[in-house]
């Protein structure tokens, strides 16, 4: 579709010599929900971090548009900038920078947002409020011993504030108790609200779903999309899991089951990814030894 | 009137190789003035004891001066290895000159059980050609409360010394939290000289942030002699242009399940050099003790220089000590995070630099801190540092 938001062609991606995502066609337009679901392991969170230019992962094939604008070989911060966000699972605490400063720092490489001085701090005050987040957050360092949802309300601070053109919230409700869910659904309403966001949300879990007006459903497994429907489909994987898409239980677990988070983990994959790597150096090393020999033997 | 002179400072308790240049600090002192009177200024909490020395070398008596004379005497006499041989972090030479430089001069008693929450306020601002230099001593009571808060800045240009010495008893059971910052602008030295003692399940809690002056020495020992006791010290620290940052922390663990955590963290840009040597000392009989130490280092330019020296010394078997440090550029998982927020390479160090400042501005004690944080910020990081507090 010519007026996609987000224009996905035939996506491939490995990390290291390891294919991940094979052929990843998806569309996203303007305003639109779409779901990415898929049981643990299926290459969700790869295809998220794929698109947000995740550097642990090489794009093979295919091509990533953004707003018309191919975005396929740009970098991390260029595709933020270009209006790309995503939330994290668990993201990384930053001793030694406080809240504010790196908020401050980020709105201010989105010139766009016009937002300083008083201007910002009378935004970041509103956006906390409606989270339920008390403004001494600002002074503790990023992420620094913040519980789960506490880190989650500041992903979603950080949404609000950049008003990005496609949020990719990559099981922003996994932990989360109840209330701390409905702050999170409360801030992809406003979202919505106030910038007609586009939100792709990854999960395995349908919850979270209940409330929001979903357009389109895909399924992944084992790095392919399998299905596409509307809003029913939910209702349908609710009812009848994803066993109805194939073997799941073949299906290429990237990281431990039991991990409450599921479904990605950057070392696993870099360690894999290393060691095929490794591998394929001994591989050459041996053939080139080898070849040596051979050539010493002449 | 001090004389030129050069003084060996902050060395290592258990020295290592000389070739490293790392055990201890040689320190250029020049011949200064002594200070006037509007150097040092302390701010004593109502209810609390003290004696202070005027700059006429008057003593300032208030109604509490001799309970305060009895109370270190009592203090003495309960810590015989802890106040008659007072160990400080900078050692004997620099003791001996910052107390020959210290022309005011503060004793302090927290009375047992007192636990108000009323900050106890040390300034001292460097005066050019001048050694500016507080000598402070301060006794916590059992179970008493007391905060501490020491500023040392330099809001008019010049050069010269300005630091202090300061002892602290920690009681039984009492909690003494100790916050110091510096703002001094690149042209000055700064010698920061602390001692301590804890008893039975006392606590010391030092937060110490460094962000300026031409050379800056801090030294910090801890005694923490009683069962249960701890010393728990929080250094922030930022190397910019060609200054050198030298800290040497010594903590004594002989009390039975003492504790300590010693952490760290800077940032070293431009040309700058740091050493920072930690020593946690296990001593015979601290059955059950467990001290811990890490620091962080981030180097933003090739030409920085950083010695971290952890040592952990070990004389008893039922023990646990731990160090670790992390030193270079910002760790892939943090680049790779803030990256997706639109900040590049460059500007994610820039931004660690810019939050030492902000850090230590939003944790000041009061206004005049933060006022000096931010003058230093913007002297340091210029239009990046001054745009980002555009209005706030």
């Amino acid at each position: 579709m010519a007026d996609a938001l987000l224009a996905v062609q035939g996506l491939s991606a490995s990390a290291g010599e390891k294919a991940i995502l094979h052929g990843i066609d998806l569309e996203v337009n303007k305003g639109e929900i779409h779901v990415l679901m898929g049981p643990n392991g299926a290459g969700k969170s790869t295809l998220g971090h794929v698109l947000m230019g995740n550097p642990a992962f090489t794009v093979t094939g295919g091509s990533i548009k953004l707003d018309g604008a191919d975005i396929t070989e740009d970098d991390v911060d260029k595709r933020s900038k270009a209006g790309l966000f995503i939330s994290f699972q668990a993201p990384v605490e930053v001793p030694g920078v406080p809240l504010n400063s790196f908020l401050r720092a980020i709105v201010a490489q989105h010139e766009e947002l016009d937002l300083k001085g008083k201007k910002y701090k009378k935004r970041v005050a509103e956006i906390m409020a409606q989270l339920d987040m008390d403004e001494a957050y600002l002074n503790r360092e990023l992420n620094v011993g913040f519980s789960g949802g506490e880190k989650k309300k500041v992903e979603m601070l950080q949404l609000l504030l950049l008003q990005p053109k496609l949020a990719i919230l990559d099981e922003t409700d996994s932990g989360l108790d109840v209330d701390a869910l409905n702050v999170v659904s409360k801030a992809m309403a406003a979202y919505r609200e106030e910038c007609d966001g586009t939100i792709l949300i990854i999960t395995h879990n349908t919850r979270i779903l209940e409330h929001l007006p979903v357009d389109r459903t895909h399924v992944m497994v084992k790095g392919k999309l399998v299905a596409e429907g509307d809003a029913s489909l939910i209702t349908k994987i609710d009812a009848e899991g994803f066993e109805q898409f194939g073997h799941v239980e073949e299906t290429e677990v990237l990281r431990s089951e039991d991990d409450p988070f599921g479904g990605f983990n950057v070392e696993d994959v870099l360690a894999d990814a290393e060691a095929a790597l490794r591998e394929a150096d001994a591989k050459r090393a041996s053939e080139s030894g080898e070849a040596n020999e051979a050539g010493a033997a002449e | 009137m001090t004389t030129q002179t050069a003084i060996k400072a902050n060395r290592m308790p258990a020295i290592t190789w000389h070739k490293f240049k790392g055990n201890e600090a040689e320190i250029e002192l020049p011949a200064l003035a002594a200070h006037d009177a509007g150097a040092v200024a302390f701010t004593v909490p109502p209810a609390l004891m003290f004696m202070e020395t005027t700059i006429n070398g008057d003593v300032a008596l208030d109604a509490g001066t001799a309970p305060v004379k009895e109370a270190f005497d009592e203090a003495l006499a309960a810590a015989p290895e802890g106040l008659q041989q007072w160990e400080t972090g900078m050692g004997e030479a620099a003791d001996a000159w910052l107390d020959a430089a210290a022309k005011r001069r503060l004793a302090v008693l927290v009375p047992e059980g007192h636990t108000e929450e009323n900050t106890l306020v040390i300034r001292i601002q460097a005066q050019d050609g001048a050694a500016a230099v507080a000598a402070v001593d301060l006794v916590a009571q059992a179970h008493s409360r007391l905060k501490v808060a020491l500023h040392v800045d330099s809001p008019t240009a010049g050069s010269g010394v300005a630091g202090s010495r300061v002892r602290v008893f920690v009681g039984e059971g009492a909690r003494v939290e100790f916050a110091s910052v510096q703002t001094l602008d690149a042209t000055w030295q700064h010698l920061d000289n602390i001692g301590a003692y804890v008893a039975d399940s006392g606590r010391f809690i030092a937060e110490q942030t460094v962000l300026g002056a031409a050379e800056s020495y801090t030294g910090f020992a801890s005694n923490v002699a009683g069962r249960e006791a701890d010393t728990t010290v929080d250094t922030r620290y930022l190397g910019h242009g060609a200054n050198k940052i030298d800290f040497n922390y010594v903590i004594r663990q002989r009390g039975v399940q003492s504790t300590c955590t010693l952490t760290a963290n800077g940032v070293l840009m431009d040309s700058s050099a740091k050493v920072l040597r930690g020593t946690i000392d296990l001593i015979h009989g601290a059955k059950g003790a467990v001290g811990k130490e890490n620091e962080t280092v981030l180097l933003v330019n090739e030409d920085v220089r950083n010695k971290t020296i952890p040592v952990i010394l070990c004389d008893e078997d039922d023990v646990q000590g731990a160090h670790g440090a992390t030193i270079g550029h910002v760790n892939p998982e943090q680049l790779g995070y803030m990256k997706t927020r639109g900040l590049s390479a460059e500007q994610v160090e820039d931004l660690f630099a810019v939050a030492t400042f902000d850090y230590a501005a939003s944790h000041a004690f009061d206004a005049s801190v933060r006022a000096a944080v931010e003058r230093l910020g913007t002297r340091v990081l210029g239009d990046a540092y001054e745009l980002l507090q555009e209005g706030e």
